[in-house]
């Protein structure tokens, strides 16, 4: 059981080296498509690389953030699991009381490896990994209780593993007017970026069913198929088209659709790994050490492909004398990894209480797919560089006991 | 930037803020059911065909053969004790003889046999020179050839005369020959008549026969010492609670002599001091007669024993013997055909049915089982298991029912009647068919904490004690498919998971 415990923690902390979100967009709660300048307009709204700024650099690094979160345990929990030296009926119910069906840990990093800008045009790479992995509460439930029930089910929709990670080189081209707007009506800007993608892994579930069942009838009988799809190595692409306004002085309004023909196909060390047990009619009486049946088999396989489903994002941003707003509403057209198909609505704050001190709120609503996340961020900047850090709590409006994942970023941008 | 820093370390406050206890695996309790059996073991198992089978109207019996035969036939003996002297054997002339066989014990009465032993003597007196040839010719006597002996006077000391292999009579002339012709022929120059010389006879030693035809007035075949054992080893001391309603015992006899034959003997079964004989006699009082054999088939009988062995059964025996068995021919044998190659063989089938009555009596292994427990098995004991126990049901269709105690000790000087000698005692009941048919469960096999403990020792001691419910009566096994025990259930276990050290 101890060695269980162990593993659930090590593929925890496992997620966490690997955990990422995209940098400094974990600042604002994901609301930062208007706020997205120099390198990173590449990444948010290309129609936002203008001429008249100056050239923005990006140092290998500096710009990075890392998630790690799951669904039901907070800091709280974890506390109260680890300071009760035994564990009675009412705190096993204590621990499981936001487990709702399945434990779910998802990790995200992204981290920067150069970028630059000329005028209107970026090139940039950086380098994202997403990680997930889902248990059935029922195995928590083993863990904790034992097998009180005579069967149980497991399928993969609860049940699974999962991580892509890729890095891309960017190409950004922006601030391009719009043609035949009408003289009455604000300027539009439009921009595009496409990028060439480099697979560096991915591993997913694509098949997992286990039964479980004892009782003095039919004795133990248990079943487990899995097939894991794994490869080392893909190219792809992905594309990005942005529209940009600024209605008013103080009014910007923004929308980009992501992931336009992206696609990554997987070419290198391709592998299906197809792995059953079977156990049948185990009594103890007729135990011996054959008393299962297993075959591990591992073929190589056909170049596969992971689509980045399209993604449709708007944008408001409203500037106060003190402050600014924004508002971004994200669209997935499909799940996947990197994509969810449930609409996201995250907004946020701005404010320069001193002309060297940034400082940034968001908070990101929660809906069936994405749980409550807030962002604090702070930092200094001058006319030549900016360095800031964030926090962002999920589940929890301030990062505390009750956050049930955590996000740090760092940004570092130097422009001349 | 002093704000910055301010700032900075407020939100560093408010993090840092949040305790994050260090990890410590707390101790928790799972319980676990684990399927134990589901089995049904029929009675029918129980049959391996050599020694517990199925009788004909299924009830199993236990079944233990043998086999005897009579001792070693040296020969048939006769004793003529014939002298005859000093007769005159005249020239020219041909003098017929009769000399008396008969046995000076008149228990037989020869018509054919062939001799393996026994002789005579004779000796011829007063030879002179006037004759050519002087012989003497046994009419009777044939060697292995056929032929008639003769002999011939070579002289006037005795000889001897041995006969092995020679032969007497006419093989199945069915006559008996009371008396041996002698044919004397002398061919000689002197007148006709003329005395020449004079012989004498001794036929005084046995006769023995290695084959015999004729008729045996008394004669005695010893059976193969001893005769017929069984040894019957009780297991757990079940013998104790337990009393046989039935037994039998089946001989089927073959008889190769050409002799019918009276078979005597008794059957003794002991159970230490306790003997208990019975005869072996027919339903009228009387001994067995077997067959003679006809020809080249020997002949056969089956004798069945029944309520005499059931008495035999009645003290459990721990030995089953045929003591003084014999078989002995008779003048009621009449004529017949004895080849001391011949013998009585006997095939004794000694069955015990599976009716019996039981009683309500602790029948106690004597032997204490050591119970050897892993280093591995006694940590985990130790440290996981907080309680144990079986979850067990039982079906029983058979009108056997009974308790089994299991003492356990730390040391293996158990005295299921001092407490002080052992730790604890487990019991398991299961009712006959006669109480019930339906599942019972077991349910007491429940082991505490403070119980588990004592299989934290290197080694456990367990003494078994079982108890018969007792019987309505007698009750009968059968070998049916309906006439099983089965069983079913889990261990259920409570088990604490901590960190290991």
């Amino acid at each position: 059981m101890k060695k269980l415990i162990l593993l659930l923690l090590l593929g925890w902390l496992c997620s966490l080296a690997f955990a990422m979100t995209t940098a400094k967009s974990l600042f604002y709660a994901d609301s930062y498509m208007l706020r997205a300048e120099g390198v990173e307009a590449s990444y948010w709204n290309p129609a936002r690389l203008r001429s008249s700024r100056a050239t923005d650099l990006w140092l290998p690094g500096l710009n990075s953030a890392v998630s790690v979160s799951n669904n039901a345990l907070d800091l709280d929990t974890y506390n109260y699991f680890v300071s009760r030296d035994t564990l009675h009926a009412v705190d096993k119910e204590h621990i499981l009381r936001n487990v709702k069906g399945k434990l779910s840990l998802s990790a995200e990093s992204s981290i920067s490896i150069f970028g630059f800008t000329m005028g209107n045009t970026a090139l940039s790479s950086s380098t994202r990994i997403f990680a997930k992995s889902e248990a059935q509460e029922d195995i928590l439930r083993l863990a904790l209780y034992g097998n009180t029930e005579d069967s149980y089910s497991f399928n993969k929709a609860s049940n699974n593993v999962s991580a892509t990670a890729y890095s891309d080189i960017s190409y950004g081209f922006g601030d391009l007017k719009v043609p035949f707007i009408p003289p009455e009506l604000p300027e539009i800007k439009a921009g595009f970026s496409v990028s060439a993608l480099i697979g560096l892994g991915d591993i997913q579930t694509r098949h997992f069913t286990s039964e479980f069942s004892t009782d003095p009838q039919s004795g133990t009988n248990a079943s487990l198929e899995a097939v894991i799809r794994s490869s080392n190595g893909g190219i792809g692409f992905k594309s990005m088209l942005g529209l940009y306004s600024k209605v008013t002085p103080q009014m910007e309004l923004g929308l980009t659709l992501d992931n336009i023909f992206g696609n990554i196909v997987w070419l290198g060390a391709r592998e299906e790994r197809e792995y059953q047990v079977k156990i049948d009619s185990l009594f103890v009486t007729n135990f011996d050490d054959d008393f299962y049946d297993q075959t591990d088999e591992t073929r190589d396989i056909d170049s596969y492909s992971s689509t980045l489903p399209m993604e449709l994002r708007l944008a408001g941003k409203y500037d106060l004398d003190f402050m600014d707003l924004s508002a971004d509403w994200v669209q997935g057209f499909k799940e996947s990894a990197v994509t969810n198909a449930t609409g996201r609505l995250s907004i946020a704050a701005g404010l320069k209480p001193l002309p060297f001190l940034p400082l940034g709120f968001g908070i990101l609503l929660p809906n069936s797919q994405t749980p409550l996340k807030t962002s604090y961020s702070i930092g200094i900047s001058s006319k030549m560089h900016e360095f800031a850090i964030a926090v962002q709590s999920y589940n929890s409006l301030i990062p505390g006991y009750k956050s049930k994942g955590v996000s740090v970023g760092t940004s570092m941008r130097f422009w001349f | 930037m002093k704000y910055a820093i301010l700032g900075f370390l407020c939100l560093l406050l408010l993090l840092s803020a949040c305790e994050i206890k260090d990890f410590a695996l707390p101790v928790w309790d799972i319980d676990l059911r684990i399927p134990l059996i589901n089995d049904r073991y029929y009675t029918s198992e129980l049959i391996d065909s050599l020694h517990i089978v199925s009788a004909a109207d299924s009830v199993l019996q236990i079944v233990t053969t043998g086999e005897l035969s009579t001792d070693e036939i040296f020969s048939v003996s006769l004793t003529p004790d014939v002298q005859i002297n000093d007769i005159s054997i005249p020239a020219g002339l041909q003098l017929n003889i009769k000399v008396p066989l008969q046995d000076t014990e008149n228990n037989v009465q020869l018509s054919y046999g062939i001799l393996t032993g026994g002789g005579l003597r004779y000796r011829f007196e007063d030879l002179g020179q006037d004759y050519d040839s002087m012989i003497l010719r046994f009419e009777d006597i044939h060697n292995a050839s056929g032929e008639v002996l003769q002999i011939s006077a070579e002289g006037e000391q005795w000889v001897n005369l041995d006969l092995s292999g020679f032969s007497i009579g006419s093989y199945d002339s069915m006559e008996i020959l009371d008396s041996l012709s002698i044919t004397v022929i002398c061919d000689s120059s002197v007148p006709e008549g003329t005395p020449v010389a004079a012989f004498s006879i001794d036929m005084s030693q046995a006769l023995l026969f290695g084959i015999f035809q004729g008729l045996i007035v008394h004669m005695e075949l010893g059976a193969t010492d001893p005769a017929a054992t069984l040894d019957v080893d009780y297991p757990l001391n079940i013998d104790q609670a337990v009393t046989l309603s039935t037994a039998s015992i089946v001989i089927n006899l073959s008889n190769e002599l050409g002799f019918s034959t009276v078979f005597s003997g008794w059957f003794e079964a002991r159970r230490d001091d306790q003997v208990v004989r019975v005869p072996i006699l027919d339903d009228n009082g009387e001994n067995y007669r077997i067959p003679a054999a006809s020809g080249l088939n020997p002949g056969e009988v089956t004798l069945r024993f029944h309520d005499n062995i059931s008495a035999l059964m009645q003290i459990m025996p721990y030995h089953i013997e045929l003591v003084q068995a014999k078989f002995v021919i008779d003048d009621e044998s009449g004529f017949g055909t004895l080849n001391i190659e011949n013998e009585i063989r006997a095939d004794y089938t000694v069955e015990a049915p599976f009716r019996f009555t039981l009683h309500e009596l602790p029948i106690e292994v004597d032997s204490v089982l050591t119970l050897e427990i892993s280093e591995e098995n006694r940590e985990r004991i130790d440290q996981n298991l907080i309680d144990a126990g079986l979850e067990v049901q039982v079906k029983n269709t058979i009108p056997i029912g009974g308790t089994a105690y299991a003492y356990f000790g730390a040391n293996p000087d158990i005295d299921t009647s001092d407490p002080a000698s052992y730790s604890f005692v487990k019991s398991v009941t299961i009712h006959s068919s006669q109480s019930t048919t339906d599942w019972q469960d077991v349910s007491t096999l429940q082991l505490s904490r403070d119980e588990l403990l004592l299989f934290t020792a290197e080694e456990v001691y367990l003494k078994w004690v079982f108890s018969f419910e007792a019987s309505e009566g007698e009750v009968a096994i059968y070998a049916r498919t309906s006439d099983y025990i089965a069983l079913k259930g889990n261990i259920a276990a409570r088990v604490r998971v901590e960190e290991s050290e």
